[in-house]
């Protein structure tokens, strides 16, 4: 499974979205209200120990998790595989 | 591990701690003591973990706690460490971590030094632990936002010459479309209402403050548009590890009153520490202080490494706080009639210490944190 389909399973799972994973792909996560800020915490809990890497709270932004894509791009960047 | 102070650290708390014993230990009847405050700012307490170039120390957050701790230690105007506290997690650390260097420099000295107060409006009538449900919103206009809403039980509110403001910008994306903003106290449309009264605290002056079209310019967003949940959460993450160091020092201070008292009183012809039912709930307050000081420090310690502290920062707050709740009570206890007298500073910490079960996230809201974490 590449990165963005972990992300997805990740999101399905942690998030309102009701549908299966590879439904997220061109879903907008916060204008869409997938994400809210308790699931929010809740994904990156499950990221953190899922791809080994630390996003502090200050780097909660919601550039960086609008869409599967861009949480992929945060994940890529901090090293986590 | 090593949980031996360097002797840098050693001689500092000792100076902070002869420091807090020269401060005034009552609040003055206005309740804020902006000489005291001139004082710690003047020491250095404010600026304990802000960078150098913007007048801190930049001493970092573990020795931060050994200040703070030593501050409560020998001073007991409770209200007034928890408005220090106040301001440095919640203004100052959001300031130095997602200020611009203008509003770095505009600020953070003043902060630092005692000359300014700093207030954080983030709760609202309809949003105090679902705070990222705040209604407070900022309309663009132009170059300028425009603030409108009203806060409550804002720390420092009634005396601050700057609040840091939660806002919604963009009320369609609930908590990812909050901003904050830096507003002086002098702009029109801000109204900062009197001093609640309060059961504890006193020297800590907390109120409403109400935004009526409080018009402010681009450059008072602080931070990025959008990056409100992460500066509060940032913030919340320092504060919840180190808002209750004073705490833990005046555990100390009350733990060494039992101690005292129990070897000196005496009742059936023999001191009160002899009999187990004293002697063992001293040895609890003892044990409960020790636990309390090492989860603080341990949050600390990972602040200062810069790594991930946010459930350790609330076992921290919660442990601390429930356990001067207890101490508290004991302390009383012990003391008998002597403990609700005004002299010995015990009874007002019961009602200092059920204030600390509720600020910066009731106890319950810090077993949330630590539950989600994990994974529940």
């Amino acid at each position: 499974m590449d990165l963005e389909a972990r992300i997805a399973a990740a999101v399905a799972e942690e998030s309102s979205w009701t549908g299966p994973p590879e439904g997220l792909a061109d879903v907008r996560l916060i204008d869409d209200q997938v994400l809210d800020s308790q699931s929010l915490f809740t994904l990156v809990t499950r990221l953190e120990a899922e791809f080994g890497i630390s996003v502090p709270d200050d780097e909660l932004l919601p550039d960086h998790f609008e869409t599967i894509a861009t949480i992929a791009e945060l994940v890529r960047a901090k090293g986590g595989s | 591990m090593n949980f031996e102070w360097s002797q840098d650290q050693q001689d500092f708390r000792e100076s902070v701690r002869g420091f807090a014993e020269r401060l005034d230990a009552r609040p003055t009847p206005d309740g804020f003591d902006r000489d005291a405050w001139s004082a710690c700012g003047e020491f250095g307490i404010q600026g304990l973990v802000v960078p150098e170039e913007h007048g801190g120390s930049a001493a970092g957050a573990l020795t931060a706690a050994a200040a703070l701790e030593a501050l409560g230690q020998g001073w007991r105007n409770t209200g007034a460490l928890f408005s220090l506290n106040a301001q440095m997690w919640a203004v100052q650390h959001p300031i130095a971590r997602f200020g611009s260097d203008e509003q770095k420099a505009r600020y953070l000295p003043g902060l630092c030094h005692g000359t300014l107060v700093g207030a954080h409006g983030a709760s609202e009538p309809e949003a105090g632990s679902d705070v990222f449900g705040l209604r407070t919103t900022a309309k663009a206009d132009g170059d300028d936002w425009v603030l409108s809403g009203s806060k409550t039980f804002c720390s420092n509110g009634p005396v601050a010459d700057v609040y840091v403001i939660l806002a919604s910008t963009d009320p369609g994306r609930g908590s990812f479309g909050l901003s904050a903003f830096l507003v002086d106290r002098d702009t029109p449309g801000l109204v900062a209402g009197p001093p609640m009264l309060k059961a504890g605290l006193p020297g800590s002056p907390i109120g409403d403050v109400h935004l009526d079209d409080c018009r402010v310019p681009g450059s008072a967003m602080l931070g990025r548009k959008g990056a409100g949940m992460a500066l509060f959460t940032s913030a919340m993450e320092w504060e919840r590890s180190l808002i209750l160091a004073p705490v833990v020092g005046a555990m100390a201070r009350h733990l060494d009153q039992c101690v005292e008292f129990a070897k000196e009183r005496r009742q059936f012809g023999q001191p009160i520490g002899a009999f187990q039912a004293v002697a063992h709930r001293i040895a609890q307050m003892r044990l409960r202080l020790d636990a309390g000081r090492l989860l603080l420090q341990r949050a600390a310690w990972l602040l200062d490494e810069g790594r991930p502290a946010t459930a350790e920062g609330s076992m921290a707050k919660l442990f601390v706080s429930e356990a001067y709740l207890q101490s508290s009570l004991d302390a009383v206890q012990v003391h008998g009639g002597a403990g609700f007298l005004e002299d010995t500073g015990l009874a007002s910490s019961v009602a200092d210490a059920l204030a600390a079960r509720l600020y910066s996230g009731t106890s319950e809201m810090q077993m949330n944190v630590i539950a989600r974490q994990l994974g529940l």
